[in-house]
């Protein structure tokens, strides 16, 4: 069990006898960009080009592949994101918690927000529900029990758990738990909760502030709803102490340090330059590195690896057994080339080391191992590789599927009401010797060709390494629905065709891929749109938003990854909303 | 279904002015809550959907039923089985598009999430009736073979658009859930006839907490209402559901028992169906592809709807197996993947190899939809067996057992196999097999099961009205 996301609907079929060609903007909410001609001039929506409608004439599977589509930036769209709030992750609200108390508490039994398929925290899927409601409760109390009366002293600026304290008391707790200056309304409101707890005994007063602000809207939320006096203006600049949150939470995944709170009391941050400054400190930050490599591992949607990822034992025996060095692989190949200096090229195509000798065993045992192979970049990692294909086979269809929408930002788009037709029975009547072969029948099939040249024709450049991520030079097709009755190893075939792209061309395996695509603006694009998602967690609303924008031109200069969540985070989008 | 905030009972309610205009309207509904029996309702799901022999054999009246649903023989009398249901529309191979609109009638959300774009009869029925009535929790969701993600394929109920309600896989999780505070085994919560002292007064701290605990919910609900004036709809909304959560909070607050120094915890109603028992969570693997242990933890899950409802925590539920396009290699006996390798292809005679014996591909099929199906019965059973009234506690429910694609996973959106199970006192026309010829919608079965607990919707989803499905109620 647990196939990726997308296994069973690529399994061996055709992916639609009445696919459109269409790529879209994976993840743009309300539109999928319409499919382009290459031969049509005009500024693209989206790196694609294949045109085959259903009910229309498709494309010949053998007729002229479609050519190279040259990058075209977007046209600028709106700096303006929708105003909103961003519920805190458990991590994030426990380093809240410890931000206001000064004591840490347990937060791995509280519900983590919902991952919906995109990254695993868009700020739209944090919702609290009552069970939520009832546990952040719950956790607010244990946090104010845990207090000693000494620690809970020392949280009070006159020193002692006395009313005359409250006060001061309650601004100093409501600053930072609000990660803002508390207004009066907010003081008389959390006063008279202080009343109410005192009234039973003083220290009551003290607890009782600390659990409700816990529980406060203005603390389990980053808010980006600007300052009250703009609160009748539909478009409107986000305060001094937003921009810090926003920038603490997104770049460190911690609250904003006294130091950065400090910068919005003083009102910096609305400064560019002053802004600037500040992120530039906050990258600088271990834990900004530790985001960096987590976007990176989500990006790559590898965050489930070990629950997602399984194989059949009796095709890829040992696999269970290595999957924690496999992905121990991909974190030391993101320490090395995905930190703050690492480079979109580097990643794409620097040697992947293999230090695990449980790691190095397991790929060995893929008898047609070569003894010379090296693997090449983040498309080569065991991870990608296993993830990307079935239990028991690869899949050149999931692998170009892989490439399509997550490193060009492609989406393939199926028309409502149809069904693709099983091709099982086709398996058994063409006698693969090789898992080429079998998905070489999408080819012939002038309606699934639509589609699957674009996918397949990348897919097979994988072929290069087994369903498990092992290299391998022959193949001896294995099915369970098929019984090879003179079963002999096959050479692999893994030259392939990148179409639609601004980097066209033919290629004989994925290490030319991945240095195909270290040279392509649309695949630039894709990463700053990725990181966008993952930065401001939402979905862009256009490629043309500055930070996608300015991403992507610090792809092209740089390439540097620091570059990259400095471009995303200093344009006019990180201050502006509309309501 | 109301508009985007429309103002409803509830939300009158919360205000002064509502409590007002609507006392006499309450005190008439509390009467009427202490003489009718609950209302119920449980969504139920499992993957990959049934061959065509979980159809029963004959029509009408007289049916019988096949070797999917064996373990349901005993239970004919509490099934309606309504041929020929077709949902509005589909995607791709109806995968994601029969998750969406399985209790929904909606189209995606969004093209990035393929969840639904409106919510699900459950939760609609909590917002539009009286399903409720005054238990603690809204609905609970539980799930087994399963790991409770949060994607389209994996949710049945949604609480609106692209909201879902996230299935809890881990019993232990479910339990504390579902029965903190509550206190198994005790004598039901009804006043005894004389009371021979005075009640001990509760002590001051706990008096002054349940103050604050009160306060705090007031101003955060106050708080989260300023933020909402700042905000579009779909972030309004998304609020909402946090002011809702907190004032079901404070109803539990109001509800419960001031400490008096003794005991603790919540003593259970007068048990309307039966006792309140504590659900035994021992023996939970969360392995997907191990039967045994798959069973154990499908009986736990069943056991936790059955004592909810006993304990009257909630009426309404959703039981989930597994998800749209689950595998489970090594389930049964079989090392490959059920939905590849016989699901798929039940439609020929190809041999596989399941637990050592050599079966066709729809045998197989048969033998791993009467896995789920076994565990769908035990709950029906279970509910059969507890007295209500005059009849059981499954006349006084409904169950609504529904798959993603049609009849012999056929990836399309024809011929879709719903079960009703229950619900006889709900007018349910159950012990019949509608094996009409005409084609009608799946949404009309939603507004009935709808029209049925107490909800006069005229349609649902993208099919708004639509009407009810002839044959539904007697």
């Amino acid at each position: 069990m647990g196939r990726p996301s997308v296994g069973w609907l690529l399994s061996v079929l055709c992916l639609g006898a009445a696919c459109t060609g269409e790529i879209g903007s994976t993840g743009s909410p309300s539109v999928v960009p319409s499919a382009m001609s290459p031969t049509v001039s005009g500024t693209p929506t989206a790196p694609a080009a294949v045109p085959s409608m259903p009910g229309t004439t498709p494309p010949s599977p053998m007729g002229p592949a479609p050519g190279a589509l040259p990058y075209a930036p977007p046209a600028p769209a709106a700096a303006e994101l929708p105003a909103r709030v961003w519920l805190l992750t458990p991590e994030e609200y426990g380093l809240a918690v410890r931000s206001v108390t000064g004591k840490g508490i347990d937060v791995s039994d509280i519900d983590p927000i919902p991952d919906t398929g995109v990254y695993p925290n868009m700020s739209r899927s944090g919702v609290v529900r009552v069970t939520l409601a009832q546990q952040l409760a719950e956790k607010a109390a244990l946090a104010v029990d845990g207090l000693t009366t000494p620690e809970l002293t020392a949280l009070v600026p006159c020193g002692a758990l006395e009313r005359s304290c409250r006060d001061d008391f309650v601004a100093k707790m409501l600053n930072r738990a609000f990660r803002r200056p508390a207004t009066d309304e907010d003081k008389a409101r959390y006063a008279e909760i202080f009343e109410l707890g005192a009234e039973a005994e003083p220290e009551l007063g003290f607890r009782s502030v600390i659990r409700a602000l816990l529980t406060s809207p203005h603390f389990l939320y980053r808010t980006e709803v600007g300052a009250a006096a703009d609160a009748q203006s539909p478009s409107f600049s986000l305060t001094n102490h937003e921009l810090a949150s926003l920038l603490s939470f997104s770049v460190t995944g911690a609250p904003p340090s006294a130091s950065l709170l400090a910068a919005a009391d003083r009102g910096e941050l609305v400064e560019p330059a002053k802004l600037r400054e500040h992120l530039q400190a906050l990258m600088a930050e271990p834990a900004a590195s530790e985001r960096v490599a987590a976007f990176l591992v989500q990006w790559l949607r590898l965050h489930r690896f070990q629950d997602e990822v399984e194989k059949f034992e009796d095709v890829f025996p040992g696999f269970d057994a290595v999957k924690i060095a496999m992905f121990g692989e991909t974190t030391e190949f993101l320490e090395t080339y995905g930190t703050m200096k690492g480079t979109l090229s580097g990643l794409l195509t620097s040697p992947v080391p293999t230090t695990s000798t449980t790691l190095s065993s397991f790929y060995l045992a893929e008898p047609s191992t070569p003894a010379s192979g090296s693997r090449i970049g983040l498309l080569s990692l065991g991870a990608v590789l296993s993830k990307n294909a079935k239990q028991y086979l690869t899949s050149p269809t999931l692998r170009g599927l892989f490439v399509r929408d997550q490193l060009l930002c492609q989406h393939i788009s199926l028309p409502e009401n149809f069904t693709p037709p099983p091709i099982e029975v086709a398996e058994a009547q063409a006698a693969p010797k090789t898992t080429r072969e079998l998905y070489e029948l999408h080819a012939k099939d002038a309606a699934c060709a639509g589609c699957h040249s674009l996918l397949d024709s990348v897919g097979f450049l994988f072929e290069g390494f087994d369903g498990a991520g092992r290299m391998r030079t022959t193949e001896t097709y294995r099915s369970p629905t098929f019984t090879n009755t003179a079963p002999t190893p096959e050479p692999i075939d893994s030259t392939g065709e990148l179409l639609g792209t601004d980097v066209d061309g033919k290629l004989t395996s994925v290490a030319d891929l991945a240095q195909a695509l270290a040279k392509s603006d649309w695949v630039r694009e894709c990463v700053a749109r990725q990181a966008f998602r993952f930065y401001f967690g939402e979905v862009e609303p256009d490629r043309g938003v500055p930070p996608v924008v300015a991403g992507t031109a610090a792809l092209k200069g740089s390439g540097v990854l620091g570059d990259l969540v400095q471009a995303l985070l200093t344009t006019e989008s990180t201050t502006r909303r509309v309501r | 279904m109301p508009k985007r905030f429309e103002v409803t009972r509830r939300d009158l309610l919360r205000t002064a002015l509502g409590g007002v205009l609507l006392a006499p309207f309450l005190r008439e509904r509390e009467l009427e809550a202490q003489t009718a029996l609950p209302k119920r309702l449980v969504l139920m799901f499992n993957p990959d959907s049934h061959p065509p022999e979980w159809w029963p054999s004959g029509s009408g009246g007289s049916f019988v039923l096949n070797e999917p649903l064996a373990d349901f023989k005993g239970l004919e009398s509490q099934l309606l089985f309504l041929r020929r249901l077709d949902h509005a529309w589909t995607f791709d191979n109806h995968h994601e598009a029969g998750m969406a609109q399985l209790f929904t009638g909606a189209k995606f959300f969004d093209e990035a999430t393929h969840q639904a774009n409106g919510p699900s009869i459950d939760q609609i029925l909590l917002k539009e009736s009286d399903i409720r009535g005054g238990t603690p929790l809204a609905s609970i969701h539980l799930c087994a073979a399963d790991r409770g993600l949060a994607d389209k394929r994996h949710i049945l109920s949604y609480s609106g658009p692209g909201q879902p309600m996230v299935h809890v896989a881990d019993p232990a999780k479910a339990f504390k859930q579902i029965f903190e505070g509550v206190t198994f085994g005790v004598a039901p919560a009804t006043p005894p006839a004389t009371t021979p002292t005075s009640p001990p007064m509760p002590d001051a701290a706990a008096e002054a907490r349940r103050a604050v605990d009160q306060r705090i919910l007031q101003v955060n609900t106050a708080e989260l209402k300023s933020i909402q004036q700042l905000l579009g709809q779909v972030e309004k909304e998304k609020l909402e559901r946090h002011v809702e959560a907190l004032f079901e909070l404070e109803q539990r607050i109001n509800a419960a028992p001031l400490p008096t120094g003794g005991g603790g915890g919540v003593a259970p109603p007068a048990a309307v169906g039966g006792a309140c028992e504590k659900t035994d969570t021992s023996g939970f693997s969360n392995s997907l592809n191990n039967a045994t242990t798959i069973t154990r933890w499908a009986r736990i899950q069943a056991d936790m709807i059955v004592n909810a409802f006993t304990c009257d925590r909630t009426r309404v539920a959703d039981y989930s197996f597994s998800f749209s396009g689950g595998h489970h290699e090594g389930l049964l006996g079989f090392s490959q993947s059920w939905h590849d390798i016989v699901a798929h292809v039940s439609k020929t005679d190809d041999s596989v190899t399941v637990d050592g014996k050599a079966m066709t591909t729809r045998e197989a099929f048969i033998k791993f939809d009467r896995f789920w199906a076994g565990h769908m019965a035990y709950l029906a059973r279970r509910l059969s067996m507890i007295q209500e009234g005059n009849g059981s506690m499954l006349d006084n429910t409904i169950l609504i057992w529904g798959v993603e694609s049609g009849t012999n996973h056929n990836h399309s959106p024809r011929d879709m196999q719903y079960l009703i199970i229950g619900g006889k006192n709900l007018g349910v026309n159950v012990g019949q097999y509608v094996n009409g010829s005409t084609t009608q919608s799946a949404n009309q079965l939603l507004v009935s099961v709808m029209n049925a607990l107490g909800h006069p919707a005229k349609g649902i989803g993208i099919e708004p009205d639509c009407g009810p499905l002839p044959g539904f109620s007697v």
